[in-house]
Protein backbone atom coordinates (compact mmCIF):
# COMPACT_ATOMS: atom_id res chain seq x y z
CA UNK A 1 0.00 0.00 0.00
CA UNK A 2 2.78 2.35 0.95
CA UNK A 3 4.61 1.64 -2.26
CA UNK A 4 1.51 2.28 -4.24
CA UNK A 5 1.06 5.69 -2.66
CA UNK A 6 4.67 6.57 -3.38
CA UNK A 7 4.32 5.52 -6.98
CA UNK A 8 1.29 7.67 -7.50
CA UNK A 9 3.03 10.65 -5.97
CA UNK A 10 6.06 10.33 -8.18
CA UNK A 11 4.05 9.58 -11.25
CA UNK A 12 1.92 12.61 -10.57
CA UNK A 13 5.14 14.60 -10.39
CA UNK A 14 6.21 13.16 -13.68
CA UNK A 15 2.97 13.95 -15.41
CA UNK A 16 2.87 17.50 -14.15
CA UNK A 17 6.54 17.93 -14.94
CA UNK A 18 5.76 17.15 -18.51
CA UNK A 19 3.01 19.72 -18.66
CA UNK A 20 5.11 22.30 -16.81
CA UNK A 21 7.54 22.37 -19.67
CA UNK A 22 4.86 24.04 -21.72
CA UNK A 23 3.86 26.50 -19.03
CA UNK A 24 5.08 30.08 -19.36
CA UNK A 25 6.65 32.09 -16.55
CA UNK A 26 9.06 29.54 -15.21
CA UNK A 27 10.59 30.88 -12.00
CA UNK A 28 14.15 32.04 -12.33
CA UNK A 29 16.97 31.85 -9.83
CA UNK A 30 16.88 34.52 -7.13
CA UNK A 31 18.71 37.58 -8.43
CA UNK A 32 19.22 38.88 -4.93
CA UNK A 33 20.37 35.97 -2.79
CA UNK A 34 20.54 36.55 0.95
CA UNK A 35 23.82 36.99 2.76
CA UNK A 36 25.08 34.35 5.16
CA UNK A 37 24.28 36.71 8.01
CA UNK A 38 20.77 37.21 6.73
CA UNK A 39 20.25 33.48 6.57
CA UNK A 40 21.70 32.78 9.99
CA UNK A 41 19.45 35.42 11.51
CA UNK A 42 16.58 33.16 10.45
CA UNK A 43 17.92 30.19 12.39
CA UNK A 44 15.20 29.20 14.87
CA UNK A 45 13.53 32.45 13.93
CA UNK A 46 11.48 31.46 10.93
CA UNK A 47 12.84 28.02 10.19
CA UNK A 48 11.35 24.60 10.77
CA UNK A 49 14.81 23.13 11.21
CA UNK A 50 18.14 24.73 11.97
CA UNK A 51 20.98 22.33 12.73
CA UNK A 52 24.73 22.85 12.72
CA UNK A 53 26.74 19.96 11.30
CA UNK A 54 30.46 20.12 12.16
CA UNK A 55 32.67 19.01 9.31
CA UNK A 56 35.30 17.45 11.52
CA UNK A 57 36.85 17.56 14.95
CA UNK A 58 37.93 20.94 16.32
CA UNK A 59 41.26 22.04 14.89
CA UNK A 60 43.80 23.30 17.39
CA UNK A 61 46.16 26.15 16.68
CA UNK A 62 48.23 28.72 18.51
CA UNK A 63 47.23 32.35 18.48
CA UNK A 64 49.67 35.05 17.52
CA UNK A 65 52.35 35.81 20.08
CA UNK A 66 51.84 39.28 21.47
CA UNK A 67 53.25 41.31 24.31
CA UNK A 68 51.36 41.38 27.56
CA UNK A 69 52.05 43.84 30.35
CA UNK A 70 54.61 46.61 30.26
CA UNK A 71 58.24 46.40 29.24
CA UNK A 72 60.86 46.40 32.02
CA UNK A 73 63.88 48.64 31.43
CA UNK A 74 67.00 48.01 33.46
CA UNK A 75 68.79 51.32 33.84
CA UNK A 76 71.09 50.02 36.63
CA UNK A 77 74.47 48.36 36.48
CA UNK A 78 73.13 45.18 38.11
CA UNK A 79 71.02 42.30 36.94
CA UNK A 80 67.42 43.04 37.87
CA UNK A 81 64.56 40.69 38.39
CA UNK A 82 61.43 42.52 37.30
CA UNK A 83 57.89 41.33 37.86
CA UNK A 84 55.52 42.11 35.02
CA UNK A 85 51.85 42.02 35.87
CA UNK A 86 49.50 41.43 33.00
CA UNK A 87 45.97 40.51 32.04
CA UNK A 88 45.11 39.27 28.57
CA UNK A 89 41.82 38.36 26.92
CA UNK A 90 41.53 35.95 24.03
CA UNK A 91 38.41 36.55 22.00
CA UNK A 92 36.66 34.71 19.22
CA UNK A 93 36.24 35.38 15.56
CA UNK A 94 33.86 33.83 13.11
CA UNK A 95 32.84 33.98 9.51
CA UNK A 96 29.91 36.34 10.07
CA UNK A 97 31.58 38.70 12.52
CA UNK A 98 28.92 38.43 15.20
CA UNK A 99 29.79 37.43 18.71
CA UNK A 100 28.49 33.99 19.61
CA UNK A 101 27.98 35.26 23.13
CA UNK A 102 25.02 37.28 21.86
CA UNK A 103 21.61 35.70 21.97
CA UNK A 104 21.19 34.81 18.35
CA UNK A 105 19.44 31.59 17.43
CA UNK A 106 22.32 30.39 15.30
CA UNK A 107 24.78 31.07 18.11
CA UNK A 108 22.77 28.96 20.51
CA UNK A 109 22.49 26.15 17.97
CA UNK A 110 26.24 26.29 17.42
CA UNK A 111 27.10 26.24 21.11
CA UNK A 112 24.72 23.39 21.87
CA UNK A 113 26.23 21.44 18.99
CA UNK A 114 29.72 21.91 20.41
CA UNK A 115 28.65 20.88 23.88
CA UNK A 116 26.80 17.83 22.62
CA UNK A 117 29.44 16.61 20.22
CA UNK A 118 32.67 17.51 21.92
CA UNK A 119 31.72 17.49 25.60
CA UNK A 120 32.96 20.97 26.31
CA UNK A 121 31.50 24.41 26.19
CA UNK A 122 32.26 27.06 23.61
CA UNK A 123 34.05 30.02 25.13
CA UNK A 124 33.63 33.32 23.35
CA UNK A 125 36.39 34.86 25.41
CA UNK A 126 38.87 33.88 28.06
CA UNK A 127 40.88 36.20 30.27
CA UNK A 128 44.10 35.16 31.96
CA UNK A 129 45.93 37.29 34.51
CA UNK A 130 49.33 36.61 36.04
CA UNK A 131 52.62 38.07 37.13
CA UNK A 132 55.72 36.93 35.32
CA UNK A 133 59.32 37.43 36.46
CA UNK A 134 62.00 38.48 33.99
CA UNK A 135 65.72 38.73 34.63
CA UNK A 136 66.89 41.82 32.77
CA UNK A 137 70.61 42.51 32.37
CA UNK A 138 72.01 46.04 32.71
CA UNK A 139 71.09 48.25 29.76
CA UNK A 140 68.51 45.83 28.46
CA UNK A 141 64.76 45.79 28.20
CA UNK A 142 62.60 42.78 29.04
CA UNK A 143 59.02 41.89 28.10
CA UNK A 144 56.59 39.00 28.18
CA UNK A 145 54.65 37.52 25.28
CA UNK A 146 51.70 35.21 25.41
CA UNK A 147 50.29 32.76 22.86
CA UNK A 148 46.84 31.35 23.54
CA UNK A 149 45.68 27.98 22.33
CA UNK A 150 42.77 28.29 19.94
CA UNK A 151 40.25 25.91 18.50
CA UNK A 152 38.45 26.23 15.18
CA UNK A 153 35.18 24.53 14.41
CA UNK A 154 33.69 24.67 10.93
CA UNK A 155 30.69 23.13 9.28
CA UNK A 156 27.34 23.87 7.73
CA UNK A 157 24.01 25.01 9.03
CA UNK A 158 21.15 23.05 7.53
CA UNK A 159 18.09 25.27 7.44
CA UNK A 160 14.59 24.27 6.37
CA UNK A 161 11.98 26.92 5.70
CA UNK A 162 8.23 26.32 5.76
CA UNK A 163 7.92 28.48 2.68
CA UNK A 164 10.50 29.36 0.11
CA UNK A 165 13.04 31.84 1.41
CA UNK A 166 14.65 33.71 -1.45
CA UNK A 167 13.40 30.99 -3.70
CA UNK A 168 14.52 27.94 -1.74
CA UNK A 169 13.13 25.63 0.91
CA UNK A 170 16.51 24.38 2.09
CA UNK A 171 19.70 26.29 2.58
CA UNK A 172 23.11 24.96 3.56
CA UNK A 173 25.11 27.77 5.10
CA UNK A 174 28.85 27.54 5.77
CA UNK A 175 30.13 28.73 9.11
CA UNK A 176 33.47 28.73 10.90
CA UNK A 177 34.40 30.03 14.33
CA UNK A 178 37.70 30.26 16.18
CA UNK A 179 37.90 30.85 19.91
CA UNK A 180 40.00 30.10 22.96
CA UNK A 181 40.48 26.42 23.62
CA UNK A 182 38.85 25.66 26.95
CA UNK A 183 41.11 24.62 29.82
CA UNK A 184 44.20 24.85 27.67
CA UNK A 185 47.26 26.60 29.09
CA UNK A 186 48.77 29.45 27.14
CA UNK A 187 52.45 29.83 26.38
CA UNK A 188 54.25 32.66 28.16
CA UNK A 189 57.73 33.64 27.05
CA UNK A 190 60.22 36.09 28.57
CA UNK A 191 62.34 38.12 26.18
CA UNK A 192 65.27 40.54 26.61
CA UNK A 193 67.36 42.65 24.28
CA UNK A 194 69.67 45.67 24.58
CA UNK A 195 67.91 48.98 24.78
CA UNK A 196 68.21 51.28 21.81
CA UNK A 197 69.71 54.71 22.29
CA UNK A 198 66.27 56.18 21.99
CA UNK A 199 64.91 53.85 24.69
CA UNK A 200 67.83 54.66 26.95
CA UNK A 201 67.21 58.36 26.52
CA UNK A 202 63.51 57.95 27.10
CA UNK A 203 63.56 55.57 30.08
CA UNK A 204 66.94 56.04 31.76
CA UNK A 205 67.51 59.77 31.41
CA UNK B 1 15.75 -4.34 24.10
CA UNK B 2 15.85 -3.41 20.47
CA UNK B 3 12.71 -3.29 18.42
CA UNK B 4 12.61 -3.25 14.67
CA UNK B 5 10.93 -0.40 12.85
CA UNK B 6 8.48 -0.93 10.10
CA UNK B 7 10.44 -0.63 6.95
CA UNK B 8 10.07 -1.47 3.38
CA UNK B 9 12.44 -1.11 0.55
CA UNK B 10 11.37 1.84 -1.46
CA UNK B 11 14.58 2.63 -3.22
CA UNK B 12 13.79 0.64 -6.31
CA UNK B 13 10.53 2.46 -6.68
CA UNK B 14 11.94 5.90 -6.12
CA UNK B 15 14.92 5.34 -8.36
CA UNK B 16 12.66 4.29 -11.16
CA UNK B 17 10.44 7.29 -10.64
CA UNK B 18 13.42 9.58 -10.50
CA UNK B 19 14.77 8.24 -13.70
CA UNK B 20 11.52 9.05 -15.40
CA UNK B 21 11.27 12.44 -13.74
CA UNK B 22 14.77 13.46 -14.68
CA UNK B 23 14.54 12.15 -18.15
CA UNK B 24 16.80 9.20 -17.41
CA UNK B 25 19.94 11.19 -18.02
CA UNK B 26 21.93 8.62 -16.18
CA UNK B 27 20.74 5.12 -15.65
CA UNK B 28 20.45 4.72 -11.91
CA UNK B 29 22.71 2.10 -10.47
CA UNK B 30 21.63 -0.14 -7.65
CA UNK B 31 24.90 0.66 -5.93
CA UNK B 32 27.40 3.47 -6.15
CA UNK B 33 30.30 3.06 -8.45
CA UNK B 34 33.40 3.29 -6.27
CA UNK B 35 35.84 5.87 -7.51
CA UNK B 36 38.96 4.48 -5.90
CA UNK B 37 39.71 3.69 -2.31
CA UNK B 38 38.21 6.09 0.23
CA UNK B 39 41.50 7.05 1.80
CA UNK B 40 43.18 9.98 0.13
CA UNK B 41 46.77 10.29 -0.92
CA UNK B 42 49.40 10.76 1.75
CA UNK B 43 46.99 9.92 4.53
CA UNK B 44 44.77 12.96 3.94
CA UNK B 45 41.10 12.31 4.65
CA UNK B 46 38.96 11.89 1.59
CA UNK B 47 35.42 13.18 1.45
CA UNK B 48 32.98 11.53 -0.90
CA UNK B 49 29.41 12.22 -1.90
CA UNK B 50 26.97 9.65 -3.13
CA UNK B 51 23.75 10.49 -4.93
CA UNK B 52 21.23 7.74 -4.20
CA UNK B 53 19.11 8.87 -7.10
CA UNK B 54 21.76 8.24 -9.70
CA UNK B 55 24.22 6.05 -7.81
CA UNK B 56 26.96 8.52 -8.71
CA UNK B 57 29.87 9.01 -6.33
CA UNK B 58 32.38 11.84 -6.28
CA UNK B 59 35.31 12.31 -3.93
CA UNK B 60 37.03 15.49 -2.81
CA UNK B 61 39.92 16.53 -0.65
CA UNK B 62 37.81 18.71 1.64
CA UNK B 63 34.51 18.17 3.35
CA UNK B 64 33.38 21.66 2.41
CA UNK B 65 33.94 20.91 -1.23
CA UNK B 66 32.04 17.67 -0.87
CA UNK B 67 29.04 19.34 0.72
CA UNK B 68 29.03 22.14 -1.80
CA UNK B 69 28.98 19.63 -4.59
CA UNK B 70 26.42 17.46 -2.87
CA UNK B 71 24.09 20.41 -2.72
CA UNK B 72 24.93 21.71 -6.16
CA UNK B 73 26.62 24.72 -4.64
CA UNK B 74 26.10 26.66 -1.47
CA UNK B 75 22.37 26.63 -1.97
CA UNK B 76 20.40 23.48 -2.01
CA UNK B 77 16.91 23.55 -3.22
CA UNK B 78 14.43 20.79 -2.99
CA UNK B 79 10.87 20.42 -1.94
CA UNK B 80 10.23 18.92 1.44
CA UNK B 81 8.92 15.72 0.00
CA UNK B 82 7.89 14.02 -3.15
CA UNK B 83 4.36 15.15 -2.44
CA UNK B 84 5.46 18.75 -2.37
CA UNK B 85 7.40 18.15 -5.54
CA UNK B 86 4.24 17.14 -7.28
CA UNK B 87 2.64 20.46 -6.35
CA UNK B 88 5.64 22.65 -6.96
CA UNK B 89 5.78 23.98 -10.46
CA UNK B 90 9.24 25.50 -9.99
CA UNK B 91 10.69 22.19 -8.90
CA UNK B 92 9.10 20.60 -11.90
CA UNK B 93 10.69 23.17 -14.11
CA UNK B 94 14.04 22.59 -12.49
CA UNK B 95 13.67 18.86 -12.87
CA UNK B 96 13.20 19.45 -16.53
CA UNK B 97 16.17 21.74 -16.59
CA UNK B 98 18.33 19.15 -14.88
CA UNK B 99 17.34 16.59 -17.41
CA UNK B 100 18.29 18.94 -20.16
CA UNK B 101 21.60 19.89 -18.56
CA UNK B 102 22.53 16.38 -17.64
CA UNK B 103 23.78 17.60 -14.29
CA UNK B 104 23.02 14.70 -12.05
CA UNK B 105 24.82 16.22 -9.09
CA UNK B 106 22.69 19.29 -8.63
CA UNK B 107 19.58 19.42 -6.54
CA UNK B 108 20.09 16.54 -4.12
CA UNK B 109 18.99 16.73 -0.53
CA UNK B 110 21.65 15.71 1.95
CA UNK B 111 20.33 12.86 4.09
CA UNK B 112 23.35 11.83 6.11
CA UNK B 113 27.08 12.04 6.56
CA UNK B 114 29.18 9.15 7.83
CA UNK B 115 32.70 9.39 9.21
CA UNK B 116 35.51 6.89 9.47
CA UNK B 117 36.62 8.07 12.90
CA UNK B 118 34.87 9.20 16.08
CA UNK B 119 34.42 12.95 16.46
CA UNK B 120 33.58 13.34 12.75
CA UNK B 121 37.16 12.61 11.85
CA UNK B 122 38.84 10.84 8.97
CA UNK B 123 37.22 10.04 5.65
CA UNK B 124 33.58 10.94 5.17
CA UNK B 125 30.71 9.80 2.99
CA UNK B 126 27.79 12.18 2.42
CA UNK B 127 24.66 10.64 0.98
CA UNK B 128 22.11 12.67 -0.94
CA UNK B 129 18.69 11.62 -2.07
CA UNK B 130 15.67 12.98 -3.78
CA UNK B 131 13.97 14.49 -0.74
CA UNK B 132 13.61 14.82 2.97
CA UNK B 133 12.63 11.85 5.11
CA UNK B 134 8.93 11.92 5.73
CA UNK B 135 8.75 10.87 9.38
CA UNK B 136 5.94 8.45 8.78
CA UNK B 137 7.47 5.43 10.49
CA UNK B 138 8.96 3.96 7.34
CA UNK B 139 12.46 3.62 6.03
CA UNK B 140 12.34 6.04 3.13
CA UNK B 141 15.79 5.35 1.71
CA UNK B 142 18.40 2.69 2.21
CA UNK B 143 21.90 2.04 1.00
CA UNK B 144 24.26 -0.92 1.00
CA UNK B 145 27.78 0.33 1.56
CA UNK B 146 30.35 -0.44 -1.10
CA UNK B 147 33.19 -2.70 0.04
CA UNK B 148 35.57 0.17 0.65
CA UNK B 149 33.21 1.67 3.24
CA UNK B 150 32.12 -1.53 4.96
CA UNK B 151 32.95 -1.92 8.65
CA UNK B 152 34.37 1.58 9.06
CA UNK B 153 31.71 4.00 10.28
CA UNK B 154 32.33 5.46 13.74
CA UNK B 155 30.36 8.73 13.77
CA UNK B 156 27.27 9.91 11.93
CA UNK B 157 25.25 13.01 11.15
CA UNK B 158 21.60 12.75 10.11
CA UNK B 159 20.45 15.48 7.71
CA UNK B 160 17.21 16.12 5.86
CA UNK B 161 14.82 15.22 8.71
CA UNK B 162 16.17 11.68 8.60
CA UNK B 163 16.88 9.27 11.40
CA UNK B 164 19.77 6.94 10.69
CA UNK B 165 19.74 3.19 11.29
CA UNK B 166 22.90 1.13 10.99
CA UNK B 167 23.05 -2.58 10.12
CA UNK B 168 25.97 -5.04 10.07
CA UNK B 169 24.80 -6.81 6.93
CA UNK B 170 23.71 -5.66 3.47
CA UNK B 171 20.02 -5.13 2.85
CA UNK B 172 19.36 -3.85 6.39
CA UNK B 173 20.18 -7.30 7.71
CA UNK B 174 21.42 -8.52 11.07
CA UNK B 175 21.54 -6.45 14.23
CA UNK B 176 20.41 -2.89 14.15
CA UNK B 177 21.55 0.26 15.91
CA UNK B 178 19.65 3.51 16.06
CA UNK B 179 17.86 5.63 15.50
CA UNK B 180 20.57 8.26 15.42
CA UNK B 181 18.44 11.38 15.48
CA UNK B 182 21.17 13.99 15.76
CA UNK B 183 24.86 14.45 15.13
CA UNK B 184 26.55 11.59 16.97
CA UNK B 185 30.29 11.88 17.41
CA UNK B 186 30.63 8.30 18.65
CA UNK B 187 28.09 5.69 17.68
CA UNK B 188 29.26 3.38 20.43
CA UNK B 189 30.79 -0.05 20.58
CA UNK B 190 27.76 -2.00 19.42
CA UNK B 191 27.98 -0.97 15.76
CA UNK B 192 31.36 0.76 15.63
CA UNK B 193 33.25 -0.38 12.50
CA UNK B 194 30.47 -2.88 11.72
CA UNK B 195 28.07 -1.03 9.45
CA UNK B 196 27.36 -2.51 6.03
CA UNK B 197 23.98 -0.99 5.25
CA UNK B 198 22.13 2.15 6.24
CA UNK B 199 18.47 3.00 6.55
CA UNK B 200 17.03 6.53 6.53
CA UNK B 201 13.62 6.99 8.11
Amino acid sequence: MKQRVRWSVMLAALVTAGSAALAPGVAQADDNPPTVRELLDKCDNGTDVCVFHPDGPPRDSMGEAHQVGDSAYNCTKDLQRSTVGWSDTTGESNSVGVSLSAEYGFAEVFKVSIETNYSHTWESSHTESAQTNIDVRPGEVGWVTREAQLQTVSGKYEMHFPDRFHGHYIWYVPFEATGPKPDAPSTKTQHTRPMTDEEKAQHCG
Amino acid sequence: MISRPRHRVRRTVTLAASALLFGAVTAPAAQAVPSGPPSGAEGQPRHCTLDLTTGTEHCYTSFTEAIENASGGRIDDAPASARTAARDSRFRAQARSLAADGDERAGGVIQGTFFDDPGFGGDSLTITGEGLCEKDGWVDYQYDLEDAWKNRISSVQPWGNCWIWLYPEPGLGGDRDGPFKENTSDIGAFMNDRTQSIGFS
